[in-house]
């Protein structure tokens, strides 16, 4: 089990120093001096230059990847040119907040899915089921920044409930993570109620109903507890992506997330931070991913095994 | 079932007004207003639609609503009784100018404490420049600095300080500052965010506690950011919020409210949402123009507009090095292709006026009698065909890729009515990152642009595009050498009358006679305030950053 996982974290670094390169490299191809975009209309031309050459940006390629990995590993990911400060900072100012999202948001997700996930599959083909895989059909499908937005005009403009935008206290989360949850939540409810149905007809199954055992109880111990493998590595590989930055929602509510701050480093070309948080997000992916596997591991012992 | 779904409907609502009872029980609550922000009633509630980059005012050409707030200048541009701008003393109580116009010493206004504690001294003035001008820093706003003498040693590394030759201290409150060359505007200079006060010890303990003067935690960390101005920055929540709180010891005398949260909002719905139902205090609606006509015609609203002339100007260069824009026929039929009124009416819902030339109504220099260009599509069909083009020619905008909606919007009008006069353009929308660096070789086609005032002075607005040192990196190629070697030495005139008139006798020769660029129009600036707010006074050149130091707050209980 151990050697499993080592081997999996090993095989994890080339792949993050290979996600550096990528994203650095491809920041680089990118035309034009950010010096120019960043001073916008205001900027005179020898300012730019003399800026340009200030912050080094005149080093070759080669020089400014070998001191960014090298600053990267100890933890510097090099300066803001818009904010002025470490993106360090930035990121660990911004990724509480989006801890903070993911959670709630993957909370409401794995309670709305699986319970609906469950009831479809128990009550398979009934109008119930049809209605729960509809509500999660809707879920998938609904466009996440109208949804935030109805929300938002009923509970927090018409109705006054709720706030409308901010994360200062538990309130403010509320409809953030119901529209997130709900959007996410249909992937693992379709996911619950397909792998759960396929459980039901294995024949320990019908032993278990056959000694007399409570349908409830068949359900839970005998089913779910084995329909759930695919499902919880969706479930890690899901929150893995939220704590990655939910862009739209984090920019409708006004949530200082991972997702507002490449937005924003992104509308003001502000390069470092862009490159900074976007390989942060991918670490995070790499992990949750690395995560998910080792849970795998834990809950199917064929796969260890292998 | 229906009745099941129902049930499930109606639980859920349920179960989301019991648990929005739970939080947001903080703030005060006016007017059935009940604040959700965790701040009080007399707190000013403004919005932003990105993270403010720095507070530092060596850092940031954009966002000066920390600087306008927390800092000081030496002087200030204010609008008097009869709304014409004028310079009057800020940090500097007074002070004379040399016969050459090259010495101007100042008197510190005593008694001014910085909110470390510290009193305001002639050394500050000293540290204020040598460190805008470090070379270690790369601060942006160096520009407002290099006509003082000495200045470029400092900028080249080959010294340290202007002490001795571009500021000569006398005593703690008075001092000199010293030009290489005459520059009339210099006053007026004083006056920008740039030039906010700055105190030694505060700034220096923030540079060593950022680990170096590039990575100062001044104008960031709250902690080590310290000003004169009338507010205090308190809080900077990253991305959700920054807090100003009131400077009680304001040598003006401490604001009328509490503080100031200036919350990001990046999205025109949300801060609509917020606005309406009372959450925000003033509502910009640049963010959304098309709102403009709603609030016009809003019974409960309509009163609450605040607009405000902008001290700015949207036109269409021309690059004179592209065939046929070399000839002065061409451009004049170009300038003649534009139907500014309509445009102004459908795209800003009237709140613009029609430009003629370079200078907006406000600014220093604006010429009333300035002559109309008029819209005369069949005129300017003549004119082209004059010029050897009586089929029309084919030309190129460029626009980036950052534009906003409007802006991409204005540029397809503008098309459409050239195509009446039979010029077919394509618009070419380029990488934000590339037209600059295109515009700055010279060789960008034709581009509109909105140009601000930063003080109010036409030498800000004409050299920027018509003087030897930018007329190529605008992508410009103005030819007019004659021209530009006037408008060079206007900048060192130091008779006033004669300076205003060279001025308007400069625009009409660059954009009217020579039809260097197509003036478009001058817009305003829409804001909405609540009703509670009173004295609120924009920008004086209509920037969207404001200081808030006038303004009180009519609370529930009054």
């Amino acid at each position: 089990m151990l050697k499993y996982v080592i081997k999996r974290i090993l095989i994890s670094i080339p792949l993050m120093i290979a996600v550096v390169l990528v994203v650095f490299l491809m920041l680089q191809v990118l035309p034009g001096n950010p010096v120019s975009v960043m001073m916008g209309e205001k900027a005179s031309p020898d300012v730019i230059e003399r800026v340009t050459e200030q912050m080094g940006l005149n080093d070759p390629v080669w020089e400014r990847f070998i001191d960014y990995l090298v600053n990267a590993v100890q933890g510097d990911l090099g300066t803001s040119y818009k904010l002025s400060r470490p993106i360090s900072d930035l990121i660990a100012d911004s990724f509480p907040n989006t801890v903070k999202l993911a959670i709630t948001s993957a909370l409401v997700s794995w309670i709305i899915g699986v319970f609906a996930g469950i009831i479809s599959a128990i009550k398979k083909d009934t109008l119930l089921d049809r209605f729960l895989m509809g509500f999660s059909l809707v879920g998938i499908s609904l466009p996440v920044f109208w949804g935030a937005m109805l929300l938002q005009f009923i509970f927090g403009y018409t109705l006054g409930w709720l706030p409308i935008s901010g994360y200062s206290t538990p309130a403010h989360m509320i409809l953030p993570a119901v529209i997130l949850g709900w959007t996410s939540s249909g992937t693992i409810a379709r996911l619950t109620r397909s792998s759960l149905l396929g459980i039901m007809e294995n024949d320990y199954i019908r032993t278990a109903r056959a000694k007399g055992l409570d349908e409830s109880l068949v359900v839970v111990k005998h089913g779910l507890k084995n329909a759930m493998i695919p499902v919880v590595t969706m479930m890690a590989m899901q929150f893995a992506s939220l704590l990655s930055g939910a862009v739209i929602t984090e920019s409708v509510f006004g949530i200082g997330g991972i997702g507002v701050l490449m937005v924003s480093a992104v509308n003001t070309r502000d390069m470092p931070l862009l490159q900074g948080s976007v390989i942060f997000s991918t670490m995070i992916i790499i992990i949750g991913n690395l995560v998910a596997d080792i849970l795998y591991s834990f809950l199917d012992p064929k796969i260890r095994e292998q | 079932m229906k009745r099941k779904l129902l049930a499930t409907l109606l639980s859920a609502t349920m179960v989301i007004t019991l648990l929005s009872g739970c939080g947001g029980d903080s703030g005060g609550e006016s007017g059935g207003v009940k604040y959700d922000d965790g701040y009080g009633e007399n707190v000013l509630r403004v919005t932003y639609t990105d993270e403010i980059e720095s507070g530092d005012p060596r850092q940031t050409t954009a966002d000066y609503i920390i600087q306008l707030n927390v800092f000081d200048t030496l002087t200030k541009t204010e609008a008097n009784e009869d709304g014409e701008l004028e310079i009057v003393p800020g940090l500097a109580e007074s002070w004379t100018i040399s016969d050459d116009g090259k010495t101007y010493s100042f008197k510190l206004r005593e008694g001014v404490t910085f909110t470390n504690g510290e009193t305001l001294t002639s050394d500050d003035v000293l540290y204020t420049v040598d460190s805008m001008l470090d070379p270690e820093r790369a601060a942006l706003n160096t520009d407002w600095m290099n006509m003082i003498a000495g200045a470029q040693d400092v900028l080249d590394g080959n010294s340290e300080t202007v002490e001795g030759k571009g500021i000569i201290i006398h005593d703690d409150n008075n001092f000199d500052i010293v030009l290489e060359d005459s520059y009339s505007p210099f006053l007026a200079t004083l006056s920008v965010p740039g030039w906010s006060i700055l105190n030694r010890e505060a700034c220096e303990e923030a540079d060593e506690a950022g680990g170096g003067p590039s990575v100062t935690k001044f104008g960031n960390d709250p902690e080590y950011t310290v000003g004169c101005g009338p507010f205090i920055l308190k809080e900077w929540v990253l991305n959700d919020h920054v807090y100003l709180e009131a400077n009680p010891d304001y040598w003006q005398g401490a604001p009328a409210i509490e503080g100031v949260v200036i919350k990001v909002i990046p999205d025109a719905d949300t801060e609509k949402m917020l606005f309406e139902s009372g959450q925000t205090d003033i509502f910009d609606l640049d963010v959304a123009r098309h709102l403009i006509p709603e609030y016009q015609e809003s019974e409960e609203w309509s009163d609450n507009i605040v607009p405000k002339t902008v001290l700015g100007v949207t036109y269409l260069a021309i690059n004179e090095k592209i065939e046929p824009f070399d000839d002065v026929n061409v451009r004049k039929a170009l300038q003649m292709a534009i139907d500014k009124e309509t445009i102004i009416e459908e795209m800003y819902s009237g709140t613009a006026v029609p430009a003629n030339g370079i200078y907006p109504p406000g600014l220093i220099g604006y010429n009333e009698d300035l002559e109309e260009i008029p819209y005369d599509p069949e005129g300017a069909k003549e004119l082209l065909a004059e010029a050897g083009y009586p089929d029309g020619f084919d030309m190129t905008i460029a626009t980036t890729a950052n534009d906003d909606q409007a802006t991409t919007d204005l540029v397809a009008i503008i098309q459409q009515q050239f195509a009446e006069i039979g010029v077919n353009v394509t618009i070419d929308q380029m990488d934000e990152a590339s037209w600059y660096d295109v515009r700055a070789t010279g060789e960008l086609p034709m581009y509109m642009a909105t140009w601000y005032a930063d003080i109010n002075d036409p030498d800000n607005f004409i050299y920027t595009f018509f003087s030897d040192d930018s007329t190529v990196t605008r992508s410009f190629n103005y030819y007019n050498t004659e021209a530009m070697d006037r408008i060079e030495a206007a900048r060192h005139m130091t008779d006033e009358d004669a300076r205003v008139k060279e001025y308007q006798d400069l625009e009409k020769l660059v954009i009217q006679d020579d039809a260097a660029w197509i003036p478009l129009w001058h817009a305003e600036k829409v804001r909405l305030v609540q009703h509670r707010v009173k004295g609120f006074v924009p920008h004086w050149a209509g920037y969207g950053d404001c200081c808030f130091y006038g303004v009180e707050l009519e609370l529930s209980g009054e």
